[in-house]
């Protein structure tokens, strides 16, 4: 049903839009490289980053496991009771080589330097590129593979949201300063009702995670608890 | 962590929004605000006039010397009443204050202008957009691909709202971007979001320059034979 939610926390002398008007039912949960590669603390990244980033490995596995995943499997359980869309787009080469790079990026130059370096960008067949086992996808959730960090740059995202009638996007995953906050501005200065739940994303720092929700342009960050007291009296009832 | 080679020859100026309405103390909205901090207004100001303006000149020459594309993007709604805007935006872009009405500066108002100390010449292409980023809500990835641009230098305002969305945007989508950093500003006051942009931008994306250094690298980059035959025509 339609009605308004907390939007934007007011700033003295300033202009703000304190509550937004939404239909609730409109409300999809969009989940960001939640993948093996990037969770899973003896795969992927993790045996680079614990051999040569100890300090950053730390703070990035502690964060995950405390409160990161444990919160996105609360948001993706509080999607599923109330039948909304839950949408997971996964870091993921199409080609082996990265073909389906620009040609002249940096990024693909990176992966033909970094063979046995960091697996970034995840290739057709690598086993780390599967999602996060716990998510356990059902059959109605969208599983996009991108090979950029936002989903509207680099999947037909925009048209999927547009032809299922989702007006508001709850973003959340990894990391808050890339491909989250990346995705949270592409889609608030798209038109949609942008929310980056705060606990339920990390960085590779703490003042990385800041620097991701702490400077918003046309989107607002919320708490899990506050996201589903505030869209709880709007989704019932399908 | 991005690693940029410069390319002279796919490369190409991105001049983001330095207009009236975002970039000039005296017709931007953002003046009715000036009161709650003056000091920070007045640095906001000086640094438009005294690093971004000469900085873009130096960029502009630099590109129109080498005859390469220079793009200029400017932001506002493109009907009058801004209904092609998204709601939040119509209701709340640049607007000063809370008893202010919303602020509209459409297509061919005056404070859609860009400021003339960097205006474009004749046959530089400028792309209107309704968005912060000019890939949400522009045709820009077609004209450069039609230019052949791969690279792109980008400077202009706001560093972390229509600069950091493009810039972004552009790097996510396989162009080599670089970012001048005294090229850019914020808006009045916000030191440490123009700060966590660069910072970001440069982790994640691409590269952020100076302009003396980017001009410096260009000066040293030995000139390509198509670059001499466009020279030459």
């Amino acid at each position: 049903m339609r009605g308004k939610i907390a939007w934007q926390p007011a700033r003295p002398g300033r202009f703000t839009i304190a509550e937004w008007e939404i239909e609730g039912r409109a409300t999809a949960l969009l989940l960001l490289d939640l993948q093996i590669a990037h969770v899973d603390p003896t795969r992927g990244v993790g045996p680079i980053f614990h051999e040569r980033f100890p300090t950053l490995a730390a703070y990035y596995y502690a964060r995950l496991r405390d409160p990161v995943l444990p919160t996105v499997l609360e948001l993706q359980s509080f999607f599923q009771q109330h039948e909304l869309p839950i949408i997971h787009a996964r870091s993921a080469l199409a080609l082996p080589d990265g073909a389906d790079l620009a040609a002249w990026s940096w990024r693909r130059r990176q992966l033909r330097e970094s063979a046995a370096g960091i697996p970034l960008l995840l290739p057709p067949g690598a086993p780390e590129r599967e999602l996060w086992p716990a998510l356990e996808p059902r059959p109605d959730e969208l599983v996009l593979d991108k090979p950029t960090l936002s989903p509207f740059n680099g999947t037909a995202l925009d048209q999927y949201l547009r032809n299922m009638g989702v007006e508001n996007l709850v973003i959340a995953g990894l990391l808050t300063n890339a491909a989250v906050e990346t995705t949270a501005r592409d889609a608030g200065d798209r038109g949609y009702n942008a929310m980056v739940v705060e606990d339920a994303c990390a960085a590779l720092s703490a003042e990385d995670h800041a620097a991701g929700t702490s400077f918003a342009s046309w989107y607002v960050v919320k708490t899990t608890s506050e996201l589903i007291d505030q869209l709880s009296p709007l989704v019932d009832g399908v | 962590m991005p690693r940029l080679e410069i390319d002279t020859d796919t490369l190409g100026l991105i001049v983001v929004d330095v207009q009236y309405s975002c970039a000039h103390p005296e017709h931007t909205p953002r003046r009715l605000r000036r009161d709650e901090s003056p000091e920070l207004f007045d640095a906001w100001a000086r640094r438009i006039q005294d690093l971004l303006i000469p900085n873009t000149q130096r960029l502009l020459a630099w590109f129109r010397e080498h005859a390469r594309p220079i793009l200029y993007l400017r932001v506002g709604s493109l009907l009058p009443d801004a209904q092609d805007q998204h709601p939040k935006r119509r209701l709340a872009w640049l607007r000063p204050g809370p008893d202010e009405p919303p602020y509209r500066s459409p297509v061919g108002s005056p404070d859609h202008a860009i400021l003339p100390e960097i205006a474009p010449q004749p046959g530089e292409l400028v792309i209107d957009k309704n968005t912060s980023g000019a890939f949400n809500g522009s045709a820009i990835d077609f004209y450069l691909q039609g230019l052949g641009l791969h690279t792109l230098v980008i400077c202009g305002v706001s560093t972390s709202a229509c600069v950091d969305n493009t810039a972004r945007d552009a790097a996510d989508r396989g162009y080599n971007v670089i970012v001048v950093e005294d090229a850019c500003a914020g808006s009045a006051g916000s030191e440490a979001a123009h700060e966590a942009t660069l910072r970001t931008f440069g982790r994640y994306f691409g590269a952020v320059k100076t302009t003396a250094q980017l001009v410096e690298e260009l000066s040293g980059v030995v000139e390509s034979p198509a670059l001499a035959a466009i020279r030459a025509r």
